[in-house]
């Protein structure tokens, strides 16, 4: 009787604990499991080779872009990796490459200059764009040469919708009463988007603005009528399927927006730049879009349609 | 420290709060706030008029029970994002849009499962002698259910709206990232351009609408419920008060979210 | 401020229970054999028309089982830290407002006063304030103490008051007492507290996406994000599985621990 009850006492709270322990080893052990895994299949690279991190925006194009050029450098003998986008746009990734968590952004030439100088003029000249582009990044970053290929800010709508209104160009936006403007977050407080719509430039008023997510909700949007008009991209699969139509920017805010590999000036040698430079000029507006139509629309993974692409082109 | 003051950029969430050219994409305040209110209004009121006389008469009759006891569970379960970006998915596979269909639809269904299982719980504790007493007085079984059974029953079917409505509001904002709108714009955009005061700004806000409301309720169930009616049921057992009130119902139904 | 009461241990009769696990385990078969049958006719012409649920981004993608791996891991890691934590604090404020009774009112105000606090909002401050990981887990911590608070006291306040006088008779000091007897005693009431609020913290846990966080609820964001639903019925079969497993697994834990209630008959 006496055994059992001084025996008793401290099981119950002991075997709770243990419990609790257990699970948490559970825990912990899985994610080492987690983390072996992931440096065998990253880590065999020896200790030679320049590790480079690459860093998308948080949209498919970006996503698609940034494992071309990473999957393309491993290729010429570079210990390439992608971040995780994480919902990141620039004024997330240009802090990444300035402390040394990032070492290459693939950005678009007039965006990636907007950000940089927000004061500077737009041009929808790649050449002039280019040098703005270059004037304004600092002592920390270089960048490669410009890609031919193309995704510019538009402003698109319906075709339906510019049928209906008789629409050409952004400032016939004007004669249309009570329009719903869409874009990203990110759009709301640029200069080249929704700012620049509004103010000096356009002088447009909008019944309402509506943040959605760029891509595939900002499409969808568009077409069931939640908004009217959406800052978009040109590559969008719509647009070549004749869904949308680009209203043409005929006060000339939007830039051009050639592919342009940005790089952290530490990791910046010439042998990089070439390699770069390399892959830039094959890489077509044509290209962009049809990546946009597997990851959009297909819902493909980023990783493949960029595998896909440079086995197709015979660069890996 | 004049140069501070004077700069564009507010310094702190409170002159961001009173500084209206912030606001620029994310909408005035009393416009987000009016979403979402009324969302958060009429999905509740929707539920409670699906959910309260459904629950009372299959309580009465006491049908359902295992699924009364698993909707708790279920609610409980099931994320509330999953609940709003299914339901945005399927309106606009349907062709309704970002608004307000699915958001509205999300919150209906986020509140049914705590008003339903509170109002059954409820209803089932009710007296059994009480019940039998009016039987046996003449009393027709549609008068026992609403002038017996719920009046006995609304503390806790007001403590399950209080619940309900707010994982309402908690749900509402989230809508905001799934193509909504309402206070929760000012997370999502100060989320997106990383403008710690518009997020704080909007986390004050949505708190307070949330206090609010749940306060408002809490005054309404002080008006509403009858005189007598007591808050918690006694229970006959060996010491009063020292029993974990097992006829007391869960009304922690459903998740926070 | 939300008034709540504890959430009494549940009393599903064993033949109830068996019958939903049944059932529970005939759905998940046929689920099997279904998803079976439609990976054998799948080709990649079925996969422009977009249906609710591509089966072969679930079982023939290669990198799906570790990103899901990942996932769950992040997942339970945010579910299990932040309950840790709020046993431990739940601890502390049940033995404060034991010691001193006034206290109990405070403390339900302030642990009702956070669980009212919208998670979207508390994510979201938290994050302008602190890390994301540090965040998630103030907030998830935060969620969890209201019911496990409640759910302490009122299992300590159950234990029958004869009992309490039986032990005090055989000399037994409080210390003693509180780990001898009540604690065994409130184990079961305990349990179920902490059977809620994991399974509520797991629900929560998909909120963090907003702050790059989410387990497998980023999943969910992330099919809105490119707007395909395989993701997010995938993130939210996950979600449930590993909510209900959680349960079962406390549920087990806390019935190994109580062997004498199940000698006593269920209400």
């Amino acid at each position: 009787m006496n055994t059992t009850r001084s025996r008793s006492p401290w099981r119950a709270p002991l075997a709770l604990l243990a419990a609790f322990a257990l699970v948490l080893a559970a825990c912990g052990s899985d994610s080492d499991g987690a983390a072996k895994d992931d440096g065998a299949s990253k880590g065999d690279g020896g200790g030679e080779k320049v590790s480079l991190s690459l860093r998308p925006q948080d949209f498919a194009e970006s996503v698609t872009l940034t494992e071309v050029y990473a999957q393309f450098l491993a290729t010429k003998g570079y210990d390439t990796s992608v971040q995780k986008p994480d919902g990141a746009f620039r004024d997330g990734v240009y802090p990444a490459l300035e402390d040394g968590e990032a070492d290459i952004v693939i950005d678009y030439t007039g965006s990636a200059a907007t950000f940089l100088d927000p004061a500077g003029t737009p041009s929808a000249d790649p050449d002039e764009t280019y040098d703005r582009l270059v004037a304004s990044l600092g002592d920390n970053l270089e960048v490669g040469a410009f890609s031919p290929a193309e995704d510019k800010n538009a402003l698109v709508v319906l075709k339906s919708f510019a049928e209906e209104h008789d629409l050409t160009t952004i400032s016939d936006l004007a004669t249309v009463p009570d329009v719903v403007f869409g874009g990203s977050a990110q759009c709301m407080e640029r200069e080249d988007c929704l700012l620049g719509y509004q103010g000096d430039t356009y002088g447009l008023t909008f019944k309402s603005v509506k943040t959605l997510d760029y891509g595939p909700p900002l499409a969808a949007g568009l077409k069931s009528g939640d908004i009217d008009a959406a800052q978009y991209q040109t590559t969008a699969p719509e647009i070549a399927s004749g869904d949308f139509v680009v209203l043409e920017d005929d006060k000339g805010l939007l830039s051009a927006d050639n592919v342009v590999p940005i790089v952290a000036a530490k990791k910046s040698d010439a042998d990089l730049l070439a390699a770069l430079d390399e892959l830039s000029k094959q890489l077509t507006t044509e290209d962009l879009i049809a990546w946009n139509v597997r990851t959009d629309i297909d819902k493909d993974d980023p990783v493949d349609v960029a595998t896909d692409w440079l086995e197709e082109k015979g660069l890996i | 420290m004049i140069a501070n003051l004077l700069a564009a950029d507010p310094t702190n969430v409170f002159q961001w709060l009173g500084d209206s050219s912030e606001r620029l994409a994310s909408g005035a305040i009393p416009d987000q706030a009016w979403i979402t209110i009324w969302h958060s209004v009429a999905a509740t009121s929707i539920a409670i008029v699906l959910a309260v006389p459904l629950a009372v008469w299959l309580a009465h009759y006491r049908k359902a029970e295992l699924l009364s006891a698993w909707l708790v569970n279920i609610g409980r379960v099931i994320p509330t994002v999953t609940i709003v970006a299914v339901a945005v998915l399927v309106s606009l596979r349907n062709g309704y849009g970002f608004e307000p269909w699915p958001i509205l639809i999300a919150l209906v269904a986020m509140a049914l499962p705590p008003i339903f299982s509170n109002t059954y719980t409820a209803v089932r504790g009710v007296d059994e002698n009480v019940v039998s007493a009016a039987r046996a007085i003449g009393t027709t079984e549609w008068s026992i259910m609403t002038s017996i059974e719920l009046p006995l029953a609304s503390m806790v079917i007001l403590t399950g709206i209080r619940v309900a409505a707010v994982q309402v509001v908690a749900t509402e904002v989230i809508g905001a990232f799934f193509g909504g709108e309402g206070l929760g714009a000012y997370i999502r955009q100060g989320l997106g351009n990383r403008d710690n005061y518009e997020v704080q700004a909007g986390a004050l806000l949505i708190t307070g609408v949330a206090m609010t409301l749940d306060l408002c309720l809490f005054l309404l169930s002080k008006l509403l419920i009858p005189k007598g009616v007591s808050p918690v049921k006694r229970s006959s057992t060996d010491r009063a008060g020292t029993e974990p009130r097992p006829s007391e119902p869960a009304s922690t139904a459903g998740p926070v979210s | 401020m939300t008034a709540l009461s504890p959430v009494p241990a549940t009393g599903r009769s064993a033949a109830t229970r068996w019958v939903v696990r049944g059932v529970v385990a005939v759905a998940l078969v046929a689920f099997a054999i279904w998803a079976k049958s439609r990976i054998d006719g799948l080709d990649t012409s079925t996969q422009a028309t977009n249906p609710i649920i591509r089966w072969e981004w679930l079982f023939l993608r290669e990198r799906t089982p570790d990103e899901l791996r990942e996932m769950t891991i992040q997942h339970l890691q945010l579910t299990v830290i932040p309950m840790a934590i709020g046993i431990t604090i739940a601890t502390g404020l049940t033995l404060v407002a034991r010691k001193l009774r006034w206290s109990l009112t405070p403390i339900t105000v302030v642990t009702s006063f956070l669980y009212t606090i919208p998670s979207f909002a508390l994510f979201g401050i938290l994050r302008t304030l602190t890390t994301n990981f540090q965040a998630a887990v103030i907030a998830l911590t935060s969620y969890s103490l209201l019911v496990l608070v409640r759910n302490f006291v009122a299992g300590l306040d159950g234990v029958p008051g004869h009992v309490l006088d039986a032990a005090d008779g055989l000399g037994m000091g409080p210390l003693r007492r509180l780990i001898t007897v009540e604690i065994p005693l409130a184990l079961p009431v305990i349990f179920t507290g902490i059977r809620v609020a994991t399974v509520t913290i797991v629900g929560l846990v998909a909120v963090s996406s907003i702050i790059q966080l989410g387990g497998l609820g980023s999943l969910i964001f992330e099919g809105y994000k490119v707007l395909f639903s395989t993701k997010i019925v995938v993130g939210t079969v996950l979600s449930i599985l590993l909510a209900t497993l959680l349960d079962l697994l406390l549920d087990w834990v806390g019935r190994l621990l109580t062997p004498w209630a199940r000698r006593k008959a269920e209400p």
